[in-house]
């Protein structure tokens, strides 16, 4: 958008072509005249908002006023240049416009359905594009994006984005290639103000990472740079969202004192608005300064990002910037050779313009399938409209050979029709955008990975702007080319003869267009039943626990200072308590939930048995409270589950899972047998007393983990704990009385991570889910749009050959030979189109094979489904015209002939 | 075509185009879009459409109840030329019958008003 003074362009630009040639200078000055007055007393925005609305009430009247015929006459001396473009006599483009406007207001309901669909394809692919460019295009808030890039490693065992303190350092001092380097790292840290607890976003970064970026505060300071030896300050900088969210945005923050991770900062100032950290789609709220002098030599996993010096391409940095890693490592003497293989054979630079990674990588791919699906639906509604537009054209063929042989050019009419179909697609991409806005609450309500965050919700900016506009564009002048095409060659002789009303010019080019429409729904088709089986398939896995009706919150003991025993006092008042909730049946608690992706190995030892590999001595290992298996629904095979009976003064106990025991006593009944757990223990103390049944917890498509629970009250104690409660009816509504009870427990303890496992579980099925729910609905679409089309194509057909089935049916003709001479040829041109739409779909099997699960990209019954479905669409959508056909009266048709 | 230019003066005056025509009266020299639609706003105290306004004004034109000419450009205006008005005689006199036929109508209303207010 323009700053400064003067109106913005694009609006102008409107107003330019819409308004007539005599009051296009005189508004256009009026507007730029009180656009300037305006803006002086009020905000750019404001008075932008102005100025689109009075363009768009401008635009609007002039074109209905030109609906309404009136004749032009004025005696007054029209002024120079007007005369000058009359005479030039080329496009007056006004004057099509309102011609196209008028013609559109005479079929309200063509209009209404041909802006409403494209409205609809134009608003969905927008939505897609508008969270694609969120995500992945939209570049940081800071200075010169394009010369930020992050430095990752590649060895053997694949890329690494690791970093320690010290190379940062020295690539700072050495590198001439870059301006400056930054390290930084996010993590959920636990923040007390005045006593109470919360769970925040956290990112510690080194010192010059503001400089590096370029970036200031929005009130206050930023983090003042480290002194080269000294210990750095405990200073903090909050976000923006953060300030208004926690303080209101009083000022008066600043020179506070919050505790981040137990450890005291004085806030010294607040972000931009704009600025929300490195990585999209998780907003940063707390930055404190990377403080660990001891850990300097330590490789963490912090990004490491270098701005480039101006001019310098990223090939020569590069080169630089790995020999000087080699030469660090080189004097890393921590460094085995063998890790320097595996992970730092070569340096790499990626850009880092739009962010580093996290959401993007893992919504990157289905984000970019939707993309493609939403597109394949624009583009199949492009051309069910072109038909459709095609066949009003050949209607009109009387009217436009009229024009031409009253002496319109043939560029005029061609020119009139492409301006019909862009001027209501770009009607339906200003609608679209308000579908846009809502797709955009609906995909982000089905990721709520990304919709948790606010700043994919952001408003379109000019990029989104400007790819709705330029897909309307395109597929306006999709729509109008053909009708185009044909009305500039339209034969004069042939359609101002007498009797001649046919369709027949359109035939080829109707059905071409038919043919792209079933193509494209037999690859959504297909996509969309590979999508929902997939899908299907991994519901149907078996998890090993009943996730509905399991709310879970976890207890992060860690933020406070207690004793051990006070800790376990703590959690086992907080299991009574929440036991005591009405609603809630049983409750437990435990290091690892199901499905957290969480593990714990610990060295195992069973007397008697000697391992045959070093990795089988390690087993995974979950500290659970009393009634673990009977809260989570886990089966229990044999023997007994965990009860409040197994305290530290009983006999030491574990349950072991069923894959466990068949792995470690083939043949064998496990229970009653002795075991160890944890490093440096033996002696057989602790007796199995029961096998469970597997439990998936990594994620659905993983197999379960050999497991071994321990009582908690037997091992010492653990600082975070997911508690979980089994409850009467939908578990979220226990959550805020669930929290209830642990903040009045302890208040300085935060209860966070309150989620349902079934929410858990969707949350793991989120791609699968998203593509499922978007490609079948879309299929079904897809489906609807070719059964119309395909409608359109027998109906012509049947039309065009009025008289050659009079005819046949005058000589004796069968029924069903008529409906097959109907059927034939609509059938070949169904089933050809379904293979090529197949042969897409094959062709992009292994994209596709990246998003499924039990199920091969290329099944067959996928693809004969989708043809069966095709062919059945069409058989349904000839029905009606292959009626009319058969009742057509063989004496009229005779007579006409 | 329809015979646009007799039903004209048949017709009459909308009351929005009294109001602009009235607006234009008022302001004398140098009349254009930004005054007019000024002029309305401050004395009927009410938000004027700049839309309507223009369109009236080339249906006046039409009309033939004002006549134009262009002024000359000037920088504030982003060097666009301004379009000056003024109420033709047949305007002038399409206003005061349109003043005429609203007393008419209004005559010996008076008293009963009062009791309504």
């Amino acid at each position: 958008m323009t700053s400064g003074l003067a109106s913005p362009r694009t609006p102008r630009r409107l107003l330019a072509w819409t308004l007539p040639s005599d009051v296009r200078e005189p508004i256009l000055g009026d507007l730029e005249e009180v656009f300037r007055r305006r803006r002086r007393r009020e905000s750019a925005l404001r008075t932008h908002i102005w100025f689109w609305r009075e363009t768009a009430w401008i635009s609007a009247s002039f074109l209905a006023d030109g609906v309404r015929p009136r004749r032009w006459r004025s005696r007054t001396p029209a002024p120079a240049q007007q005369l000058a473009t009359r005479g030039g006599g080329g496009m007056d483009l006004h004057v099509d416009v309102r011609e196209v406007a008028r013609t559109f207001v005479r079929r309200p309901l063509f209009t209404a359905a041909v802006v409403g669909s494209l409205a609809f394809g134009i608003g969905a692919t927008t939505a897609i594009f508008s969270v694609f460019n969120a995500l992945v295009l939209r570049p940081l808030p800071v200075r010169d994006p394009a010369a930020l890039f992050q430095v990752v490693h590649r060895g053997d065992a694949g890329t690494f984005d690791s970093s320690t303190q010290a190379l940062r350092e020295h690539l700072t001092t050495h590198a001439t290639t870059i301006e400056g380097a930054l390290q930084a790292g996010a993590s959920d840290v636990t923040v007390v103000i005045d006593g109470a607890a919360e769970s925040l976003v956290g990112q510690s970064v080194s010192s010059g990472f503001y400089d590096v970026l370029g970036i200031d505060a929005l009130i206050g300071t930023v983090l003042p740079r480290l002194a080269a030896s000294g210990a750095p300050e405990r200073t903090a900088v909050i976000s923006h969202r953060y300030w208004q969210r926690r303080f209101g945005g009083n000022p008066g923050v600043l020179g506070r004192t919050i505790t981040v991770d137990r450890r005291p900062y004085t806030i010294v100032g607040v972000t931009r608005p704009a600025f929300s950290g490195l990585e999209v789609g998780r907003p940063v709220d707390v930055t404190f300064p990377l403080d660990e002098p001891e850990e300097r030599l330590f490789w963490q996993s912090k990004a490491l990002l270098v701005r480039l010096r101006p001019g310098v391409t990223r090939e020569t940095a590069r080169l630089e910037l790995d020999r000087l890693l080699q030469q660090y490592l080189d004097a890393d003497k921590r460094m085995s050779p063998r890790s320097r293989t595996q992970a730092f054979r070569a340096l790499d630079l990626q850009a880092a313009g739009s962010g580093i990674a996290g959401l993007r990588d893992r919504y990157l791919r289905p984000l970019t399938a939707v993309l493609a699906i939403v597109t394949a639906l624009l583009l199949l509604a492009c051309a069910n409209l072109a038909g459709l537009f095609l066949a009003r054209t050949a209607a009109r063929q009387r009217d436009f050979a009229v024009c031409l042989a009253l002496g319109a050019s043939r560029g005029r009419l061609a020119r009139q029709l492409i301006g019909e179909s862009l001027l209501l697609s770009l009607l339906g991409g200003v609608l679209g955008l308000l579908v846009a806005w809502w797709g955009v609450e609906l995909l982000l309500g089905l990721v709520p990975d990304l919709g948790a965050s606010g700043d994919l919700r952001a408003g379109p900016d000019a990029t989104v702007l400007f790819f709705a506009f330029l897909a309307s564009a395109i597929t306006g002048v999709c729509i109008g080319a053909a009708p185009a095409i044909l009305a500039a060659r339209a034969d004069l002789r042939d359609a101002l003869a007498a009797g001649s009303r046919t369709v027949v010019v359109t035939g080829g080019t109707f059905r071409a267009l038919v043919g792209v429409q079933v193509a494209l729904s037999a690859t959504l088709v297909i996509a969309a039943l590979l999508f929902t089986t997939s899908l299907n398939r991994l519901l149907a896995e078996p998890m090993g626990f009943v996730a509905e009706g399991v709310l879970m919150l976890t207890l992060d003991g860690g933020g406070a200072e207690l004793e051990e025993e006070q800790l376990a006092a703590l959690q086992r008042q907080a299991l009574e308590r929440l036991r005591g909730l009405p609603g809630v049946r049983r409750a437990t608690f435990a290091t690892i939930p199901p499905l957290s992706g969480n593990e714990d190995g610990k060295p195992i030892a069973i007397p008697g048995v000697a391992f045959a590999t070093p990795d089988d001595g390690v087993l995974q290992t979950n500290t659970v409270g009393p009634e673990f298996f009977e809260t989570f629904g886990v089966p229990i095979v044999r023997g007994r589950g965990i009860t409040a009976r197994d305290d530290r003064a009983a006999p030491q106990v574990a349950v072991v899972s069923e894959s466990m025991a068949r792995a470690y006593f083939p043949g064998v009944d496990p229970i009653g047998r002795r075991m160890d757990v944890g490093r440096g223990r033996t002696g057989g103390q602790i007796e199995i007393v029961g096998i469970a049944g597997d439990v998936r917890y990594r994620d659905l498509r993983t197999p379960a983990p050999r497991m071994v629970y321990v009582p908690a009250s037997q091992r010492g104690v653990e600082e975070t704990v997911v508690f979980a409660l089994r409850t009467d009816g939908n578990p979220a509504e226990w959550a805020a009385a669930a929290q209830r009870e642990l903040r009045a427990l302890a208040p300085g303890i935060p209860a966070t991570d309150v989620v349902t496992l079934v929410g858990e579980r969707n949350r793991r099925l989120v791609n699968e889910r998203l593509l499922a729910a978007i490609s079948s609905g879309f299929g079904v679409l897809a489906l609807v749009l070719a059964g119309i089309g395909v409608y359109g194509v027998v109906a012509c057909a049947v039309a065009g050959r009025t008289a050659e089935i009079g005819l046949r049916l005058a000589l004796g003709a069968s029924r069903g030979a008529l409906v097959w001479l109907i059927l034939r040829g609509t059938l070949t041109l169904v089933v050809l189109a379904a293979m090529v739409g197949g042969g897409v779909a094959f062709l992009g099997r292994s994209l596709l094979a990246t998003f499924l699960f039990g199920i091969a990209p290329a099944a067959p019954w996928a693809y004969s489904g989708a043809l069966a479905l095709l062919v059945a669409i069409a058989l349904i959508a000839a029905i009606a015209p292959a009626r009319r056909a058969l009742r057509i009266d063989p004496v009229d048709t005779l007579r006409q002939v | 075509v329809r015979g646009d230019q007799n039903s004209v003066s048949r017709e009459g005056l909308g009351e929005f185009e009294q109001m602009v025509l009235l607006a234009i009266m008022h302001l004398g020299d140098e009349v254009y879009g930004v005054p007019i639609v000024d002029e309305i706003e401050r004395r009927t105290g009410r938000a004027v459409s700049r839309a309507a306004v223009y369109v009236t004004l080339r249906r006046l034109e039409q009309k033939q109840l004002i006549e134009s000419w262009m002024g000359d450009p000037t920088e504030e205006r982003g060097g666009k030329a301004r379009r000056c008005v003024s109420v033709t005689p047949t305007g002038r006199q399409a206003l005061r019958d349109a003043r005429a036929a609203i007393d008419q109508m209004w005559r010996g209303l008076n008293p009963r008003l009062k009791d309504v207010r």
